[in-house]
This record gives structure tokens, C-alpha cells and sequence, in this order.
């Protein structure tokens, strides 16, 4: 472990760090329930899964780097640029056809699931776009 | 115009696999068979690493055809 540690960039450190740290606010909320936060269970959710998979990166990019192996290169690179290009079309057109919908319906929405959603969309599509592309290039 | 290539013969020259030759050039064995099989053209840090280890010109790899 602590060969590990001394192994890791700066920049592995440091999304590890921040993993932990998230991990820790997000078990901190679910254990303690705060007044401050008034969704506990979509705090917590966000919270652990974004800092474990920050965790779970940098291992995974330690443990690369550290094997010597290539998983990663310009092909996946210009396949990343691809998907994230048709990604942000995706998204801007759903996000333009929510927002005028809702303003022409007059309809009020909370920002939470409406932001959960696009955060889903968004994810998925890029997911989607990335796998169609590699399959294709 | 489309890019064409003969990386296969140019391995089967020198008798190594995509995945040596993949290991040789710094990328993964997918984007030798990409390569291979005219999906992606390559940049041109690559096509000349690729020429480098084959020890000859970029042109004798690669060719544009209309």
C-alpha cells in the first residue's frame, strides 16, 4: 500500500483524494443526516458514487501505467472526440426541446430530477456514441 | 480518395504478429487491425513510426487513392 502511494502522479494522488473525500461527506450525510442537506438520499448517492468512482479511476490508471501496457491511444482518443462531439448535439437539442416545451406548457419542474435526468442523457448517450464509434472505426 | 495500406504484407515480411507490432509502435493491437482494415487512418506521428520500424518511407505503407 504504502509503495503504492509513493508510486502514484500527482494527478492519481490527487483524484484519489478527492474520491476518499466525497466517499467520506457522502457516508457523513447518510450517517448523520445534517439539517443542511435536504435531500439525504440523493446527496449520499451523488456524493459515494461519484467519489468511488474517482477511486476506482485512479487505481485503474495506476495499475496501467504501472503494467507498461497501452489500453489507451489515438484511436480511443479520436473515438472519445466523436462521441463527445455527437454527445453535446444530443444534449443540447433534448436540453432546447425540454426548455421550450416547458415554457410554452407554462410547466414548473424541480431542478433535481430534471437535472437527474440530463445527467442520465448525458452519460448514456456518451456510453452509447462511444461503443457505436469504436465498433465502427 | 480513400487511404489504402499494407501493413499486413509489411508484417508478414518481418513475421510479427499485430499485437508485437502494436506493442513495437505504442498502440493497442485494435488500432493495428483498424488500421489493417482501412477503419482509421492513422496520424502521422504513427504512419511514421510505423515506416521507422518497417525501415522504409511512409509512401511505401501508405498510399491515397481516388
Amino acid at each position: 500500500m504504502f509503495d503504492m502511494v509513493i508510486n502514484m502522479k500527482a494527478q492519481e494522488i490527487a483524484s484519489f483524494t478527492i474520491g476518499i473525500f466525497l466517499v467520506t461527506i457522502g457516508i457523513y450525510i447518510w450517517v448523520y443526516n445534517p439539517s443542511w442537506v435536504s435531500s439525504v438520499q440523493g446527496a449520499t448517492g451523488g456524493l459515494i458514487v461519484a467519489g468511488a468512482a474517482l477511486i476506482l479511476i485512479s487505481l485503474w490508471k495506476y495499475k496501467i501505467r504501472i503494467s507498461g501496457e497501452v489500453r489507451e491511444d489515438e484511436r480511443d482518443y479520436r473515438i472519445a472526440e466523436k462521441a463527445s462531439l455527437r454527445t453535446f448535439q444530443i444534449t443540447f437539442i433534448v436540453q432546447g426541446f425540454l426548455y421550450a416545451t416547458l415554457g410554452i406548457l407554462n410547466i414548473q419542474l424541480p431542478a433535481q430530477p430534471v437535472i437527474g435526468a440530463l445527467f442520465a442523457i448525458t452519460g448514456f448517450s456518451y456510453m452509447g456514441f462511444f461503443y457505436w464509434y469504436r465498433r465502427n472505426m | 480518395m480513400v487511404m489504402k495500406n499494407n501493413i499486413k504484407v509489411w508484417r508478414a515480411k518481418k513475421d510479427i504478429t499485430q499485437e508485437e507490432l502494436a506493442k513495437r509502435v505504442g498502440v493497442t493491437r485494435q488500432t493495428i487491425n483498424a488500421i489493417e482494415r482501412g477503419k482509421y487512418d492513422p496520424s502521422l506521428e504513427l504512419a511514421f513510426g510505423l515506416a521507422s520500424f518497417f525501415e522504409c518511407r511512409i509512401e511505401d505503407i501508405f498510399s491515397y487513392e481516388k
